[in-house]
């Protein structure tokens, strides 16, 4: 699966999480960057994404993700 | 040798004379010896906890590093990071453990021997070994590299300006910053005094004029009631955040002076319409501390449970960060209560931004800093009593025996009391303001003419000789 790809089906997950329907994530974007974005629900994204791809994250691969590319790059990885 | 002392003035003029006028490739060499004479004017043998484990825990650094399997790394970094705890523990919880023990054995009828340890907290020690845990963590986390330079690192966890009471900097911060030799800098060093002057200010004009006032208050909590005990615990928290915020104005700006740049630990606290994102603004190191090392990995590892295992994250997060504070039960309360708190606005994040696109922001906003800070000033009566007795009879005597006058309120202030700290509160605020929207307390002056500078100077230079209380000289801070 191409990044792009994985890219547009995060940024569907994370608009239905954080009820915000105009957010566009970029490869950049970072917590700091998305209203709503913040620790506390940071876990239910992880946890989102897991399910949607049927994948599991290890603390260090969770600790290691600092922007939405670290993100795609370790879902590819994990396909 | 605390930073408002004659003796510290004395201290670190020679020091700063001394650090430029060596080779700047030895100024790391003489930070350490700097550290270590700061360390030993205190307890020589403090000297004998923090060198063993700034030894060890550089060698379990580049032991993570360099062990080749995965469970070997995890190994060394648990290893490291239970050595490191029972250090913290054995020093700063021995006797609140005794003491337990020997509670229950007595409830339980068991004839016990217990009698608490003659031991001392040596310096800075609830700082340190946090720094140094986050940094073995960082590098079994593969998110840093060991440091290869044992003086480097040492310097790192000794440097005088902020072993006392932190900040606890992050190790990919400041060793950055030791590898480059330091030269005289004009602008440097005047934005450190700058912050240095900012920091007193707020200790000794603000802090140390509540202080006889609070005390009063707290030492004789029996006979204080209502709306007395309310103000007294009002101006415990402007207290106690004078107090640390100057602390750690006056740790940032000595550290600038050096060519050092710490990381600012307050951005205007009393903004916060949470508590959640109180957080985000009081003792910055500290909370993105125990975010980053404790409330992630434990909600990682229970993501599996949901909303819950945000919540259980949370009340072991907060209840940890209570128990830093001090060995007693009061802080573990403190840190509960703010669990429950942040959990409670977790829940409902929702139905408040619900509420806030209903409510103008000009009521929404204040009642919830107001709100905000009435329940900072509940815990307070927690974080500032020393065990729970103590704190269920100032609760009771807040809703008892209420006066409404001001004779009743005996609060022992005089008028030019009122005056300072009130005019302080509003000259904090206009500044703190003034901060927040540049990159430091400096570059509000910075296009400002010459004599609009100095006048400002002069104001702060002027109201801590006039208005500074010099009797009062323990940052609150310091006991942690």
């Amino acid at each position: 699966m191409e990044l792009s790809e994985i890219l547009s089906e995060l940024n569907l997950l994370f608009q239905k999480l954080l009820s915000n329907e105009s957010l566009e994530l970029k490869m950049d974007t970072t917590a700091k960057d998305v209203d709503g974005w913040d620790s506390l629900n940071h876990m239910a994204l992880i946890t989102e994404i897991e399910k949607h791809y049927k994948i599991r994250f290890t603390l260090k691969e969770i600790m290691k993700l600092k922007n939405v590319e670290d993100m795609c790059k370790s879902v590819q990885s994990k396909m | 040798m605390v930073f408002n002392s004659t003796e510290f003035l004395i201290f670190f003029a020679i020091t700063f004379l001394l650090y430029y006028a060596i080779k700047p490739t030895w100024q790391w060499g003489f930070l350490i010896l700097a550290s270590s004479a700061f360390i030993m004017y205190h307890v020589p043998a403090f000297l004998l906890v923090i060198l063993p484990i700034i030894l060890f825990n550089f060698f379990t650094g580049i032991s993570i590093q360099n062990a080749v399997r995965e469970k070997s790394k995890k190994r060394i970094f648990i290893f490291s990071t239970v050595i490191n705890i029972i250090i913290l523990v054995f020093f700063k919880y021995i006797n609140f453990i005794i003491e337990n023990i020997a509670f229950v054995a007595r409830n339980l009828n068991l004839e016990t021997e217990l009698s608490p340890l003659s031991i001392l907290l040596p310096l800075g020690i609830s700082f340190y070994v946090f720094q140094v845990i986050g940094y073995n963590l960082e590098i079994y986390w593969e998110n840093a590299k060991p440091e290869q330079h044992l003086g480097h690192f040492a310097a790192y966890v000794m440097f005088f300006p902020k072993l006392i009471s932190g900040p606890i900097e992050r190790a990919h911060l400041f060793l950055p910053q030791i590898k480059s030799e330091k030269r005289f800098n004009y602008d440097y060093i005047k934005s450190g005094l700058q912050l240095i002057l900012w920091g007193l200010f707020k200790k000794l004009v603000i802090a140390d004029r509540i202080d006889p006032v609070t005390n009063l208050i707290f030492n004789n909590v029996d006979d204080y009631h209502g709306l007395s005990l309310i103000i007294g615990i009002g101006l415990y928290i402007v207290q106690l955040y004078a107090d640390f915020s100057g602390y750690t104005d006056i740790a940032l700006g000595l550290a600038r002076t050096l060519g050092y740049k710490l990381t600012d630990n307050f951005n205007r606290p009393f903004q916060a319409t949470s508590i959640s994102d109180f957080w985000r603004r009081w003792h910055i190191t500290l909370s993105s501390w125990v975010l980053d090392y404790i409330y992630t990995p434990v909600a990682a590892s229970k993501r599996g449970w949901g909303k819950y295992g945000t919540i259980y994250a949370l009340i072991i997060t907060f209840t940890i960060l209570g128990f830093w504070h001090g060995a007693s039960w009061n802080f573990v309360i403190y840190g509960f209560l703010h669990a429950l708190a942040v959990s409670y606005e977790f829940l409902t994040k929702k139905i408040r931004v619900k509420l806030s696109n209903k409510i103008p922001s000009a009521v929404y906003f204040p009642v919830s800093r107001i709100l905000t800070i009435g329940f900072l000033g509940f815990t307070m009566i927690f974080f500032r009593f020393h065990n729970i007795g103590e704190s269920i009879a100032a609760l009771k005597n807040l809703v008892t025996n209420i006066s409404f006058t001001t004779q009743g309120l005996r609060l022992g202030i005089t008028f030019e009391d009122v005056f300072v700290i009130l005019i302080g509160i509003l000259i904090i605020e206009i500044i703190e303001h003034q901060k927040s929207k540049h990159e430091d307390i400096g570059s509000i002056l910075h296009n400002k003419p010459g004599w609009f500078r100095w006048l400002v100077y002069y104001f702060f230079i002027f109201s801590i000789m006039f208005f500074g209380s010099f009797g009062v000289s323990e940052f609150i801070y310091f006991q942690f």
